[in-house]
């Protein structure tokens, strides 16, 4: 199921609002007496190295932006066979993608990625990624000193056509009590202003099951409300926007042996992780008599695979076995 | 969790789409293609194992007499390992069957846990 709508965290509506519990960006603009508002996915970051909640605003933005490799993230490289250099250029390989927006908290960033799978995970280093095509529309919407404020809110209550809605994400451990209490204390006082109760079971359900999608829970006055919107169908796209392209087999070319497996599913699964690298490295299944081989490939000579075969070591701890090519030009 | 379990289903469905439908040439020229990948694929991983045997060779044989009285004793150990093991074999099959989901269900939390490390900068 797909989210088609999404309640708004509980914040001035004003410049760029991101609520790391849903991990979604929004952007208020107003537009003559109009407030227009746009959301967007993000990456946020990880339990170690997580995003700041707080004030900020946007200190400068840039186009290609070079990627200065932070000590400590060079360091956690390095542990791991990467020798990552001081800077990274422009390109394939720059993980901040084409567009950053660079905020007045040192070291923060909303910038694009060249690994667009990460969008929905905590797998930054603090940082605030957006998928390609988003980061260009808000880069160029968005002026320097735009206020950004950055916050945690799990539970999320909203109203349309007289229905009340929650919205309800698992929350963070050090996040969910306090949370909790904030949104308790919140339907206590609609319930007050209503004089009437709440079904405190569906409320409980609900938070329990963090959909992440709004969920009715409440007519705000008896017999008002409308029913709640039903889901839509949407037919599957012949073209997926993003699809890793496969280069055709070509038997000049090198390749990288990357798994043998018995189960078609785990081979399926491993080529489609690989192939969801950034930047990507393609890789399809071989069907043979008894076992399934991810090939991961073509590659132009044995130096590109070899680069490959390291990147599925140190990225994926897969020990590959560079494949020569079937004839030589 | 459940973002994440969506995330990898429509990868594979992606993955499936990417074995492709085709014309009859052209799937046949794929399948000859891949036939000599794979071949090579063999070759390549016949060299990496001609590669650790050799390796293993020159240590064994450095100490080739405490070896071979050892695999001697070992192959003993192991007829006799086998035969205890043909009487447990029908009991363990029926606990295989059970164990196989849970791997199944592990590896894809394994592979899952592998590709959010792979999606950090």
């Amino acid at each position: 199921m797909l989210p088609l709508s999404f309640i708004l965290p509980d914040t001035p509506r004003k410049g760029i609002v991101v609520n790391l519990a849903t991990m979604r960006l929004f952007q208020y603009k107003e537009d003559g007496t109009s407030l227009l508002v746009s959301t967007y996915p993000i990456g946020v970051g990880t339990n170690e190295r997580p995003t700041p909640t707080g004030r900020m605003h946007v200190a400068r933005k840039a186009v290609r932006p070079t990627w200065r490799v932070p000590a400590s993230i060079a360091e956690d490289h390095r542990k791991k066979g990467d020798n990552l250099p001081a800077e990274v250029p422009p390109g394939p390989e720059n993980p901040l993608g084409e567009y950053a927006l660079y905020l007045s908290k040192s070291g923060y960033l909303i910038h694009g990625t060249n690994k667009p799978a990460s969008i929905g995970l905590t797998a930054t280093n603090g940082c605030l990624r957006l998928y390609p095509e988003n980061v260009k529309t808000l880069f160029d919407d968005t002026p320097v000193k735009t206020p950004v404020l950055i916050v945690n809110q799990p539970y999320l209550i909203g109203q349309r056509n007289g229905v009340l809605y929650l919205e309800a994400h698992a929350p963070t451990e050090q996040s969910d009590a306090l949370e909790l209490e904030k949104l308790y204390k919140k339907l206590r006082t609609i319930e007050k202003k209503a004089r009437r109760t709440l079904d405190w079971k569906k409320v409980k359900e609900a938070q329990a099951e963090a959909r992440g999608i709004p969920v009715p829970i409440f007519e705000l006055s008896q017999g008002s409300g409308k029913e709640a919107a039903k889901p839509i169908e949407v037919g599957h796209p012949e073209t997926l926007y993003g699809k890793p392209e496969i280069p055709a087999l070509k038997l000049e070319a090198w390749y990288v042996l990357a798994a043998d497996v018995r189960d078609k599913i785990e081979a399926q699964r491993i080529a489609a992780i690989i192939n969801h690298q950034g930047p990507p490295i393609p890789a399809r299944v071989f069907p043979k008599s008894d076992s399934y081989r991810v090939i991961a490939g073509p590659f132009n000579d044995g130096s590109e695979a070899k680069k490959a075969a390291k990147r599925l070591k140190i990225d994926l701890e897969i020990d590959g076995v560079v494949i020569e090519p079937v004839k030589v030009n | 969790m459940r973002k994440s379990l969506l995330l990898i289903s429509m990868m594979l469905v992606l993955a499936t789409l990417m074995i492709g439908c085709a014309t009859t040439g052209d799937l046949e020229k794929v399948q000859a293609q891949q036939k000599q990948i794979d071949a090579k694929a063999d070759q390549a991983l016949r060299d990496a194992q001609a590669a650790k045997t050799a390796a293993d060779a020159a240590r064994v044989k450095a100490d080739e007499t405490s070896v071979r009285a050892e695999s001697a004793m070992k192959a003993a150990e192991e007829r006799e390992k086998a035969a205890a093991e043909r009487e447990k074999a029908v009991a363990e099959r029926e606990k295989a069957a059970a164990e196989k989901e849970k791997m199944a269900d592990e590896k894809a939390k394994k592979a899952e846990a592998a590709f959010e490390k792979s999606m950090k900068k």
